[in-house]
């Protein structure tokens, strides 16, 4: 019956003759693991294939709906963490095993006449799989991707004459919006992917006219296999070991969230995607008017390398050992690629020190105004100075009395220096550091310090002061671990947007030490004290009051998002500290709570990306697949023993 | 793995057999190995009934007594990744402060919304024309079942109602 059926189909179309043409092929000097690079990118590219299609299931390319519904994707759906996974791992790996098969192919000297072409198709797949992993960092627009395509579009605009004209294409405007995720969306789902497919095919083509180019060695060329089943079981061996591989990097090391995409955020540090962090790094030895050679030079001189290598290098021998020139100089270009993305991935903060020193600089130098002092007076209340120091009389007695800084012999940079980082004076010192606020403000702060007067009772910030007497109706009492007050006033008010949203807590602890660390204490564990509170300390956030705490990471990010959002008065006569409605006052936007959020979350032993439906834990689909293929693994060995006996 | 085209005769023959099978099964495994979680993906959240909950739909006190009128329920449903807050009118008769029925708003015939007519004491629909009387019950008209009444739930002093659709066009009031 099936070969009826067989002949039936081959009747009509020739599948049996296609299926020998891509099967029977005698490979020179027998199947090799290492000729399997090239199959293994193909896998790849199906497992990017497919389980980009499943992503498609659930992602929204909408600037307002991307980041939830990649985080409904990987929480809420069933084996979303392990299609989101493998999408995110395959993406590095395609980058990885095209370079390997890349840097064989030119080892082995296999781009030589008559497979130049070859090459060359293989060139422009090789810089599609890069535009797919550009466009594809965006499509989550978490912080991540935003501000990758951020820098890359802006590294576009340094090209000479047309570059403007390159990045408002690109961008779809002059500014990153949704135009942008638009085209990314469109560029990484179908444009580049078609393309991809159609140079595959001409790729594979090119290959099977004049077959597997074998070991350079003439004696050894006399040895053939057949590419059906040697070769193919070689490969089939590795895509299992890349399949595994994939499933364990999705199961221990899964994606980052990053945070939701914030223009506003000026904390984050951007970095690119690891294959392109060589350029970042070599960007830093162009400074100034020298920058486009970085940005547009070096990776115009390497495309060109790579495309006219089979042209440069026509000569006929193959064994490396014999290309003197060719074969060092392109080692020595993959090891400074090397070199340059491990020295990109370890540097860090290099920008953000400089512009910390670059706002010491801007300072100004005029005597203080009784407003700046007035505002300076403001700013020690409301940031939480007198909690922890006292002026005057009135203040907390964790740090020390800041009445007399004059006879002390400071000077205003001293104190600004002490203000944005107490370690530069004292590595011991306890003291957080204040460098989110800006040169204005500690002008003001350090006019008031210079210039100390009482804190009397109009001392309390201005947000606060503005509210009505009766403010304990509109804000919540703040919750207080010893005496477990009433809830019935949190009910008053909702919880935010940033509740829904899945916040980064790693770059959330950054925010926390800028904006909340004052109040509730180095990792949240609290301790400052609040004059005037019912408690006298601010209260503590690690471990957090059982009032809030949730098992359920959304409704526990609920609980606290009521506070961070509309603030808070503790209980007591005259507490010298309240919490800001940061929420409210838009001191932080709604991506900035959210990732607040989850590092209170994380804290207190709560994962903000909990996996709600996960389908299979993730470690047990790890382990059931690595035991199913050990378990054939362990009868390939036997029966291949027993029939080699025989 | 040093027997690359060694092989001759008839072991030959055997070895390529074996690494066939083997190829073919292993392809075969890893296939469902990711087959079965991607349909899994794609199919069960499919299935999931969406989750409803009570909702505030106004004090007690403030609902007349005798005659339908007609209450906002906001229902924060939760649609996939979007939060949205529904709003919804429902028909409510209070007989008593501890006995209040609540009309789906929808027509079980083919989903229009209908209005009560003080003067004749029913609910009409506009589109085809059923009529039911003030306890739900069809007098005239192609509805094939009698009007929809929500889950409610009464907590001290205010009416909560938990949002709920049903199946069109049936003689069974079967939930959605």
């Amino acid at each position: 019956m099936s070969k009826k059926v067989w002949y039936w189909i081959n009747e009509r179309i020739p599948l049996s003759s296609i299926l020998r043409m891509g099967m029977d092929e005698e490979i020179p000097g027998g199947s090799r693991f290492s000729y399997a690079l090239g199959s293994a990118t193909l896998l790849v590219f199906l497992i990017q294939l497919i389980t980009g299609v499943l992503e498609l299931f659930y992602y929204a390319p909408t600037v307002d709906h991307a980041y939830d519904s990649i985080n409904f994707l990987r929480v809420e759906v069933p084996f979303g963490w392990l299609i989101h996974g493998l999408h995110y791992w395959g993406a590095t790996a395609m980058i990885v095993i095209v370079s390997l098969h890349m840097l064989r192919v030119f080892i082995w000297g296999a781009y030589k006449n008559p497979r130049q072409l070859t090459w060359l198709l293989g060139v422009i797949l090789f810089l599609l799989a890069l535009g797919m992993s550009f466009t594809g960092a965006a499509l989550p627009w978490d912080q991540r991707g935003y501000w990758a395509a951020q820098v890359g579009t802006n590294i576009g605009g340094t090209f000479p004459f047309i570059g403007n004209f390159i990045k408002q294409v690109i961008r779809g405007g002059s500014s990153m919006g949704q135009l942008t995720l638009s085209r990314f969306f469109i560029l990484h789902v179908a444009v580049i992917p078609g393309i991809i497919v159609m140079f595959i095919i001409l790729h594979l083509v090119a290959f099977r006219k004049h077959g597997s180019v074998g070991p350079w060695e003439e004696e050894k060329r006399n040895i053939t296999g057949q590419f059906w089943p040697d070769q193919i079981f070689k490969d089939v061996l590795v895509a299992i070991i890349i399949l595994l591989a994939l499933v364990a990097l999705s199961t221990f090391s899964p994606p980052p969230f990053s945070g939701p995409a914030d223009p506003m955020d000026s904390s984050y540090v951007p970095k690119p995607e690891w294959n392109f962090l060589f350029l970042y790094q070599a960007l830093k030895f162009f400074p100034g008017v020298l920058e486009v050679i970085g940005t547009v030079g070096i990776p115009t001189v390497l495309v060109l390398l790579l495309l006219l290598l089979p042209f440069i290098d026509k000569n006929k021998i193959r064994n490396p050992f014999k290309r003197l020139i060719v074969v060092p100089t392109g080692l020595l270009i993959v090891m400074a690629v090397i070199i340059l993305t491990i020295a990109g991935y370890l540097s860090g903060e290099s920008t953000a020190v400089k512009q910390k020193s670059n706002s010491k600089e801007v300072l100004h130098k005029e005597n203080f105004s009784s407003n700046d002092i007035r505002l300076g007076k403001q700013l020690f209340t409301s940031i939480g100075c007198i909690g922890c120091h006292s002026i005057m009389g009135t203040g907390g007695t964790v740090g020390p009395d800041l009445s007399n800084e004059v006879q002390k012999g400071r000077t205003k940079e001293w104190l600004i220096a002490q203000i944005q980082n107490s370690k530069s004076h004292n590595p011991t010192s306890i003291m957080p550091p204040f460098s989110f606020l800006k040169v204005a403000q500690l002008n003001q702060l350090v006019a008031f310090l210079l210039t100390p007067s009482n804190m009397g009772p109009g001392s309390a910030p201005q947000i606060v002061s503005t509210q009505p007497s009766n403010s304990n109706a509109n804000t919540v009492a703040i919750p207080d671990t010893a005496s477990q007050p009433k809830v019935d006033s949190v009910n008053l008010q909702s919880a935010g947007l940033a509740a829904s949203i899945l916040g980064s807590a790693e770059h959330g602890k950054v925010l926390f030490d800028k904006n909340c660390v004052a109040c509730h204490g180095k990792n949240g564990i609290g301790k400052i004290s609040n004059p005037g509170s019912a408690t006298g300390v601010v209260p503590a956030l690690n471990p957090i009051s059982q009032r809030l705490y949730n098992k359920d990471p959304e409704i526990f990010s609920k609980n606290i998002d009521i506070i961070i959002q509309h603030g808070a008065v503790p209980k007591g006569a005259n507490p010298a500290l309240k919490m800001e409605a940061f929420g409210d006052q838009q001191a932080l936007s709604q991506q900035q709570i959210s990732d607040i959020e989850a590092y209170i979350l994380s804290i207190n032993g709560i994962e903000r990306g909990m996996i709600k439906e996960p389908g299979m834990e993730p470690v047990s689909f790890f382990t059931l697949i690595a035991v199913v293929f050990a378990g054939i693994g362990l009868i390939f060995l036997v029966v291949w023993n027993v029939k080699k006996k025989k | 793995m040093k027997e690359e085209g060694g092989l001759k005769g008839s072991s030959q023959f055997s070895r390529r057999g074996f690494l066939k099978i083997f190829s073919v099964s292993l392809a075969a495994i890893s296939g469902l190995i990711l087959g079965i979680p991607a349909l899994d993906a794609i199919i069960s959240p499919a299935l999931k009934s969406r989750l409803t909950s009570f909702s505030k739909a106004g004090k007690i006190g403030n609902i007349p007594e005798g005659s339908p009128v007609r209450l906002t329920v906001a229902s924060s449903a939760k649609d996939a990744y979007l939060n949205d807050t529904e709003m919804h009118n429902v028909w409510a008769i209070k007989k008593s402060n501890s006995d209040i029925e609540v009309f789906s708003p929808i027509c079980p015939h083919l989903g229009c919304s209908y209005n009560w007519d003080p003067q004749k004491s029913q609910f009409e629909c506009p589109c085809h024309g059923s009529v039911f009387a003030e306890n739900g019950k069809v007098i005239s008209g192609p509805a094939p079942r009698s009007l929809d009444t929500l889950p409610t739930k009464i907590e001290g002093d205010e009416l909560y109602v938990e949002w709920e659709k049903f199946q069109l066009g049936i003689n069974k009031k079967v939930k959605i």
